[in-house]
């Protein structure tokens, strides 16, 4: 086999004596070869500087190192979030070819120029079509925690750059806990935050990928009527959390839990039979009690959207579907690795439910292929034909060679 | 559209609305529903991950020696499990109640410079060891907002690990945010998880620890087993040359040294004796002592022969003994291991002797449900209630301390048990403190108590000979009261030694509880000293006085009163505190010597000693005792002169009051005063030494000479700048190690201006319309030899006195003080504050009731002197 992977986990408290164990684990997954590529996600529990070090003094100098915070980790064995997770995927290929790319800047609210300059490197080395990229961007602007690096501007960056050049993306907005802490990124020996970074996969391998939704609509239409940036001011001309609070009657606790409140807008036709694919979702971040308004991870809802009020789907058996269904695309090709980007919201301590939904991505794909998998804040993949920032959404991407 | 379809369509519109708000509600309550139940998920998932850190802390923490290990391993599994950013473990700095951070995980900690903090946390705290849990509102108190400052951690509990009544860490664990459901605030759910785990890291603690003991005690009998056996064959060696000795084998030996050979011999013996007891006891305790099974048909002939020879006696010191054999006992066969079974009747039988004085010690045999039993009733000095339950613990003297009034090793009575139970018997204890005890010895008849392959024999009547050789062994013991006899013997020897005083030479006292420790010493010191003798520390106490002795040598294990004992109550008294003392004893480890010294024992000599050693350590004490008394006269004949040099303490000239407050800190001061009018002036001054003792006296006398020969060249107008100048000048001449602290005051009754210079003392306070104020002197040089002569200068301050108003001049001893917890209560601008020093009257004990009470006591380190002027 020209390209294998080898994936481990840590949840050391001693982020060194974490990093050796992960990388040596991993190394030992991985079955010997020259390693070209370490991908590594943490929780905000670690100090990057020592992660870094221990997985040096294992991996060596020349391997190119790509990763940053995440809320958990998935491996083919474990699954856990919120302690001190380390997850290491080692990659070793001599048909693949790996790619870094980084752009600083991000947390002035300048996420299209950020998107744009990242774009223009990745496009500058020839990079389109025929690659794979995985973006990881800082998804912590810093300031308070309800203000977030937006994933729609940066999108709009890169489209700007790539046009209708786009490689196969993917992506993840990085969150290293559920409390909005500074996020902390490593590319190659830098540590760094408010980044956006690409891994981009070219030669003989192909990175190809699958969301899973899990939503419904539960409740009628209602109109947006006024918004500011992320924040939504106004429901059908009644400020936003009034109508909110007007749906769940006396009890008001649910400001408490504002990232139960998705919002859904259906880009198909209004009252046809309800197909997810056609549904755009939004979670809310945080109440803005002062304009009594529903501050969104995204900003894209404006004044005139519909939604419903979705519902997350707690059957998963969707999600084997779907992991089995990209696998069966795959045809002939080789898998050699899979990465997970999952919204933390679907870890089963945050949505409520019994099981965790990873857990049948790992029964899936973990018996096929080493799976590395991260908790984000944050997803971005391809919906219809446009990529898109999305929420509450898990997207599996698989690399394979020929 | 017609009126119907208008109806319809309006009916459709009011249907389709209601439809759309039943959906919006459904929606509303699948939302409730969603994160209530998320909630309930978080919480229960909570509780698991509680109960699993617990299980896996279980596993792990057994595994680590250290305690900061167990806590780091603790706090690692806190952070990841219970969704903590950050703990700290805070571990108390010695006694105190000052906690500092120890062990700690989480980001941005610097813990070199977090491990330097210290937290004082409240006595209540520590007593009532229960957790606070702080979360946003929390009203903070200083010590749980220093806590919030230096880990920079907002939400936290702080939960006290305790191991009885002592705290061996706190836990401070806790959260940079609360946001629900994931971090919600926290708890007493959190708190009562963190107790736990506490919990769990005590009983690991205890675990460890009995396991160390375990393999200690293992160790120890290991130990006691292989030296036992190393001892008895030079002992064996010493005893048969010995009784050859004695028998006349090697021809005649004279009284004297019959007598020498016959204490060594008897000491060798009791050492053989408490030896094989080790040695059994080791065998029990390993397991390995092997019962020799001997069928008995007459249990009472058996006892009978024993008490025959143990007769003797006990009568020969005043006893009567009783037998009382049931007749019943004939024809049980009973079995037993005859050896170990003469062992506990000779050590019941010893015992009953040892501590019954005069009465009566009771033999009974029984026989009743199968059982054989022996009785021993002695009317003896009993057993105190609270001690009768471990009368057979291991090791234990019944006292527990080192008295040896009932105490031998504290083998004895616990052998008899474990032998007795080897036979499948008890034994059982009665006693009524100071009325007598009663031991019954319950052992079965029959073969149903002895394995089924043990090999009996039948036993044969022990001869005589064999037993008395044992029962002889009864007087080996050690006895631990008196008898009257060796109270008659020191007496006499007593009355010898105050018969023939030897003019020159020292009166010795020497107190042993021990005929041949005391014979032996006494051989020793006879020559060269007075020597006195006691039987125990009280005896020691009241021959000290009566025979006004000049050194007191004394074992420290004793009965009655301990040697220990003996010099606290020597101390303790006047006429008998500074008498020399050496301990003398058995106890060499080094927690001993220091508890000794501690208690103000002089010297400390461990057993065996030599005689050379013996006579080198009381000649230095007398000697230092000696010159003790010299100096203790020159220093009282040095307090009564610098005592005279001291002036009146009130004068009042004219309009003007001047009162001195004095009270060195020992019988020589470093403090010294003095007050000379010279016509219309009158000049004082405050002199502070940097000494007590000896120094300070020759110093003062030193100041006072000076001042005398400047004030004697005087004619009234002088600077008193060229005054102070000139003494500087002349003390620094001197060259001596210790610097002057100078209040130099003048005050001129015509023209009532007080000039002062004030040179390395405290600032005066004025009191002037109920106002306390802090004067400001000039700043000026210190006296000492290090002055730099050519830049001496003084600088005076001047302050007009007209109306009503008083000054206080003082050293700094008046409020440079630290209480028992070193801390400084008190600084010279609280000075002010005290009420003592605005009365008019009485002030001087008012003032020193308010320092002692702050300094929380009336010793103090340094001399305090205060000048009160008052301006009528």
């Amino acid at each position: 086999m020209a390209s294998k992977s080898g994936v481990a986990y840590s949840n050391n408290s001693s982020s060194q004596e974490a990093g050796i164990e992960a990388a040596k684990k991993a190394m030992a997954s991985l079955g010997g070869g020259k390693v070209n590529l370490c991908v590594v996600y943490t929780t905000s529990k670690h100090n990057p500087q020592l992660i870094r070090d221990g997985i040096r003094s294992v991996i060596g100098k020349d391997a190119k190192i790509i990763g940053g915070y995440a809320v958990g980790i998935i491996t083919n064995d474990n699954l856990s979030y919120g302690g001190y997770e380390v997850g290491v995927a080692l990659i070793s290929s001599d048909v693949a070819k790996f790619d870094l790319y980084k752009e600083k800047g991000l947390g002035t609210g300048n996420e299209i120029q950020v998107g744009k300059k990242l774009g223009e490197k990745i496009k500058k080395d020839g990079h389109g079509k025929n690659a794979g990229m995985v973006l990881m961007y800082d998804s912590v602007r810093g300031e308070t925690a309800s203000l977030l690096n937006m994933a729609t501007p940066l999108i709009e960056g890169l489209d700007q750059s790539f046009g209708q050049n786009w490689p196969a993306a993917a992506g993840a907005g990085l969150l290293g806990d559920m409390q909005f802490q500074p996020t902390q990124q490593w590319f190659n020996d830098e540590i760094d935050t408010q980044s956006a970074m690409a891994l981009v996969v070219s030669g003989g391998a192909r990175m190809d990928t699958i969301i899973m939704h899990g939503c419904k609509p539960s409740s009628g239409y209602h109109k947006i009527t006024k918004t500011d940036g992320p924040v939504v001011l106004e429901i059908d001309n009644k400020p936003a959390t009034d109508v909110i609070a007007e749906l769940l009657g006396s009890d008001k606790s649910w400001e408490e839990y504002p990232l139960f409140v998705t919002l859904g807008v259906n880009q198909g036709k209004k009252f046809e039979d309800f197909n997810e694919d056609n549904y755009a979702n939004r979670l809310c971040m945080a109440v803005d009690q002062k304009r009594k308004g529903l501050v969104m991870f995204e900003p894209d809802l404006k004044a005139g959207d519909e939604f419903q009020l979705m519902r997350r789907d707690i059957n998963f058996n969707y999600v084997g579907e779907r992991a089995e269904k990209l696998f069966s695309q795959l045809g002939t090709r080789k898998p050699f690795f899979a990465l997970y980007i999952d919204c933390a919201g679907r870890a089963s301590a945050y949505c409520g439910t019994d099981k965790e939904e990873a857990a049948e991505v790992q029964r899936v794909v973990g018996s096929k292929v080493p799976i590395l998998g991260l908790y984000s804040g944050v997803e971005v993949a391809k919906v219809g034909a446009k990529v898109q920032a999305l929420d509450w959404t898990g997207v599996l991407c698989v690399f394979s060679e020929a | 559209m017609n009126e119907q379809e208008s109806n319809e369509n309006a009916e459709l519109l009011a249907e389709v609305q209601y439809y759309r708000k039943l959906l919006d509600g459904i929606a509303g309550e699948n939302l409730k529903l969603d994160y209530t139940i998320s909630g309930l998920r978080h919480e229960l998932k909570q509780k698991r991950e509680g109960f699993s850190l617990l299980a896996q802390l279980h596993g792990t923490l057994g595994q680590k020696q250290e305690l900061e290990e167990i806590f780091k391993t603790a706090i690692s599994a806190i952070n990841s499990t219970l969704g903590m950013d950050k703990s700290v473990v805070l571990i108390r700095n010695g006694d105190s109640f000052i906690f500092s951070p120890r062990v700690m995980l989480g980001a941005g900690f610097n813990e070199k410079l977090l491990m330097q903090q210290t937290f004082e946390i409240s006595e209540e705290i520590i007593r009532k060891k229960e957790a606070m849990i702080v979360i946003a509102g929390t009203q903070l108190s200083p010590l749980q907002e220093k806590i919030k400052k230096t880990f920079d951690l907002p939400y936290y509990i702080i939960s006290p690990v305790s191991a009885g009544e002592d705290i061996v860490g706190i836990f401070v664990s806790g959260r940079l945010r609360e946001a629900k459901p994931l971090y919600p605030p926290l708890d007493s759910g959190d708190a009562d998880t963190l107790k736990a785990i506490g919990s769990l890291i005590v009983a690991t603690m205890e675990v460890m620890k009995v396991a160390t003991l375990t393999e200690a005690d293992r160790l120890k009998t290991e130990f006691f087993a292989n030296i036992s056996h190393e001892f008895r064959t030079p002992i064996t060696l010493t005893i048969g040359p010995l009784e050859a000795l004695l028998s006349g084998v090697y021809g005649e030996v004279s009284e004297r040294i019959r007598k020498e050979i016959e204490i060594v011999l008897r000491n060798q013996r009791r050492l053989l004796d408490l030896i094989n007891q080790i040695l059994d006891l080791s065998k029990l305790e390993a397991g390995m002592m092997k019962l020799q099974f001997f069928e008995i048909n007459d249990f009472n002939e058996f006892i009978s022969v024993r008490i025959e020879q143990f007769r003797a006696l006990a009568e020969k010191r005043g006893l009567s003994v009783v037998e009382q054999y049931d007749p019943e006992i004939f024809g049980k066969k009973i079995y037993f291991d005859v050896e170990k079974i003469d062992k506990v009747v000779f050590n019941l039988l010893s015992n009953a002797l040892k501590f019954t004085k005069d009465g009566s010690i009771t033999i009974q045999t029984k026989y009743s449900d199968s059982n054989i039993e022996l009785v021993l009733i002695d009317t003896g000095i009993g057993i105190k209630s609270d001690q009768v339950d471990h009368i057979f613990d291991r090791f234990r003297q019944a006292e527990g301390s080192s008295s040896k009034e009932f105490a031998g090793t504290g083998i004895g009575l616990s052998l008899v048990k474990e032998v007795i139970e080897l036979h499948g018997g008890k034994i059982i204890v009665s006693s009524q403190y100071g009325q007598g005890t009663v031991f019954r010895i319950q052992i079965p008849s029959g073969k149903a108590h002895i394995r089924a392959d043990a090999i009996i024999e039948v036993y044969e009547s022990q001869s005589s000979s064999d037993w008395s050789k044992s029962a002889n062994q009864i007087e080996n013991f050690k006895e631990g009261r008196a008898t009257k006899q060796e109270e008659e013997q020191i007496e006499k020897s007593n009355r010898e030694s105050l018969a023939n005083l030897k003019a020159d030479c020292p009166r010795i006292l020497y107190v042993d509880d021990n005929p041949d420790l005391r014979r032996f010493v006494y051989g020793l010191l006879e020559k060269d000293y007075n020597v006195f003798l006691a039987l125990n520390g009280l005896d020691g106490f009241e021959k000290a006085k009566l025979y006004e002795v000049e050194l007191v040598l004394s074992d420290l294990m004793m009965p009655v009163m301990t040697g220990s004992q003996l010099l606290e109550k020597l101390r303790s008294e006047s006429e008998t505190s500074d008498i020399p003392f050496i301990m003398l004893t058995a106890k060499s480890d080094i927690e001993t010597r220091i508890e000794e010294i501690e208690k103000g024992t002089d010297d400390f000599l461990a057993k065996p000693f030599s005689e050379a050693e013996l006579r080198a350590r009381i000649k230095n004490l007398l000697k230092i005792r000696e010159q003790s008394l010299r100096i203790k006269k020159d220093l009282l004949a040095a307090k009564k002169i610098q005592r005279g040099l001291l002036p009146a303490f009130e004068h009042q000239i004219k309009d003007f009051q001047l009162q001195f407050f004095y009270r060195p800190c020992e019988d020589l001061s470093g403090d010294f005063f003095d007050v000379i009018q010279i016509k219309n002036e009158v000049y004082f001054y405050l002199v502070d030494i940097t000494s007590h003792g000896t120094a300070a006296a020759q110093v003062t006398y030193l100041v006072k000479g000076i001042f005398k020969n400047i004030f004697s060249d005087l004619s009234g107008g002088e600077r008193i700048e060229d005054i102070v100048l000139e003494f500087s000048r002349a003390y620094v001449n001197y060259m001596l190690e210790y610097s002057v602290a100078l209040n130099f005051c003048r005050i001129n009754l015509d023209s009532q201006v007080l000039e002062y210079i004030n040179s390395n003392s405290p600032a005066p306070f004025l009191l002037a319309d109920s106002k306390i104020s802090i004067l400001d002197p000039k700043v000026n040089p210190v006296i000492d030899k290090l002055t730099d002569f050519d830049r001496l200068y003084f600088e005076k301050s001047i302050l007009e006195l007209k109306g009503p108003s008083r000054i206080y001049f003082f050293t700094d001893g008046a409020y440079e003080f630290q209480n028992r917890n070193s801390h400084s209560p008190f600084s010279v601008r609280d000075m002010s504050r005290l009420k003592s020093l605005r009365k008019e009257v009485n002030w001087r004990e008012e003032f020193f009731k308010e320092i002692s009470e702050l300094n929380a006591s009336e010793f103090f380190k340094d001399d305090i002197t205060i000048l009160r002027i008052t301006r009528n």
